[in-house]
């Protein structure tokens, strides 16, 4: 009889649009010819007793190089991108049809009253948000995610960030902004940086 | 008394002279009574309103120097304008301008034994080594205001100097709202608080800070020369 029930807890669980919560997302800018960036996108999934999460591909941007980590564990996780309607069959049952998702197979349910965390790594071309004007590289998107942080190329000063944020140099010389967002709406981000001599 | 603990509250570290205030509600007798009501006054403060406002322009980090102006508000009752210079800087070339006006007003800097025999109140003890800029004007009508803008050049080598190849300005702020414009020629490479950036005019590059809170800001930023990239 408990066996039921665990077998039920699970599946309806599982049916469930996954929870998520704890989201930072590092967005690496990458040579500005090819219009790349690589984003780390940390998240927690914390439905209990889901077995996917998924993450949306954003429209207008394509994505490669994608890979997905337990970070409690360290280990990689197995993944498939599928369209939305696949997403929907799964049990994100809001998922747009017009999406295409990142459907990554959890190691283990989530437990109740506990939480999952991974990481999502991957790598977007989108000449929109990310493009050149001369000299200068503008990285310009809107985000939704409450803790971001955008890693500069090498050998590019910042020259402008127009939301509050710590500017730190990396190990390897690089610049990162990185700030938070406590307000309601999605940030409006544009971060310039330009070539140095 | 109440006019100057007024005074300290809208202004920070600066001090103006001004007439007394309207009667507080009777209050306790006791000073700790006291001490708590002008504690939990400081603590609630509208931050938003605050109009005090100030931009450091960093001159070459040898130097340890750099340019600031700041704009105050001076209320109804007040005659002067007392800028207490922060423990470790020195002042030069005090200047103040009425905003209202455009018209200049006569400044003056005070060390040591003549702030106390000038007996001025800087609301902390006169040491040998205390400093301040005294700005007077006619003393400003009830119902009506002035905004001031004062500039002055410190120098500060314990707070901002050059280590190694490495710009280092490390000071707190206290205003709402605080900027710092690095000096030509620098590319910004570390800040401990968010600051929103942008570049000058002249290519300089400009880092703003809002503090919403009613705290102080403890701003650590580093910066380095443009050169060749080997």
């Amino acid at each position: 009889m408990r066996l039921l029930w665990v077998v039920v807890f699970v599946l309806s669980a599982a049916a469930a649009r996954a929870q998520d919560s704890d989201d930072y997302t590092r967005y690496e800018l990458l040579a500005p010819e090819a219009a790349q960036f690589r984003i780390v996108y940390e998240v927690t999934a914390t439905t209990p007793g889901a077995l996917f999460y998924f993450n949306p591909i954003r429209k207008g941007s394509d994505a490669s190089d994608e890979a997905v980590y337990d970070r409690a564990s360290g280990k990689p996780l197995r993944f498939e991108v599928v369209d939305g309607a696949a997403a929907r069959a799964a049990g994100e049952t809001k998922a747009d049809l017009d999406t295409r998702y990142i459907k990554v197979e959890l190691p283990r349910p989530v437990p109740n009253g506990g939480e999952l965390r991974l990481r999502i790594d991957k790598t977007y071309k989108d000449p929109k948000s990310y493009f050149s004007e001369g000299e200068r590289v503008v990285f310009s998107r809107s985000l939704g995610v409450r803790r971001n942080a955008v890693v500069l190329p090498a050998g590019y000063e910042l020259v402008a960030c127009n939301v509050p944020a710590q500017v730190l140099q990396e190990p390897d010389g690089r610049i990162k902004v990185s700030f938070m967002n406590p307000g309601p709406d999605a940030a409006t981000v544009v971060v310039k940086g330009r070539k140095l001599p | 008394m109440k006019a100057r603990l007024a005074a300290l509250l809208l202004l920070g570290s600066s001090v103006a002279s001004a007439q007394p205030a309207p009667s507080a509600p009777s209050a306790p007798s006791a000073p700790s009574a006291s001490s708590a009501q002008r504690e939990r006054a400081e603590r609630l403060r509208e931050r938003a309103r605050e109009d005090r406002e100030i931009v450091y322009f960093l001159k070459p980090p040898e130097t340890h120097a750099f340019e600031l102006y700041h704009d105050v508000i001076q209320a109804g009752g007040a005659d002067r304008y007392l800028n207490v210079v922060r423990a470790g800087s020195t002042v030069q070339d005090p200047k103040a301008v009425v905003l209202d006006t455009g018209e200049s007003l006569p400044v003056e800097t005070l060390k040591g034994e003549a702030i106390r025999k000038a007996g001025l109140d800087i609301g902390e003890p006169v040491r040998p080594d205390s400093e301040v800029v005294v700005i007077r004007f006619p003393k400003v009508a009830a119902g009506q205001t002035l905004r001031l803008r004062i500039s002055e050049t410190y120098t500060d080598a314990g707070r901002y100097k050059l280590e190694g190849d490495e710009l280092v300005f490390d000071r707190g702020f206290g205003r709402t709202r605080n900027a710092v414009v690095l000096p030509a020629g620098y590319a910004l490479t570390n800040c401990s608080i968010p600051a929103t950036v942008s570049e000058t005019e002249d290519g300089r590059i400009r880092l703003d800070f809002v503090n919403p809170r009613p705290d102080e800001i403890s701003v650590l930023l580093t910066a380095r020369k443009r050169r060749s990239q080997k």
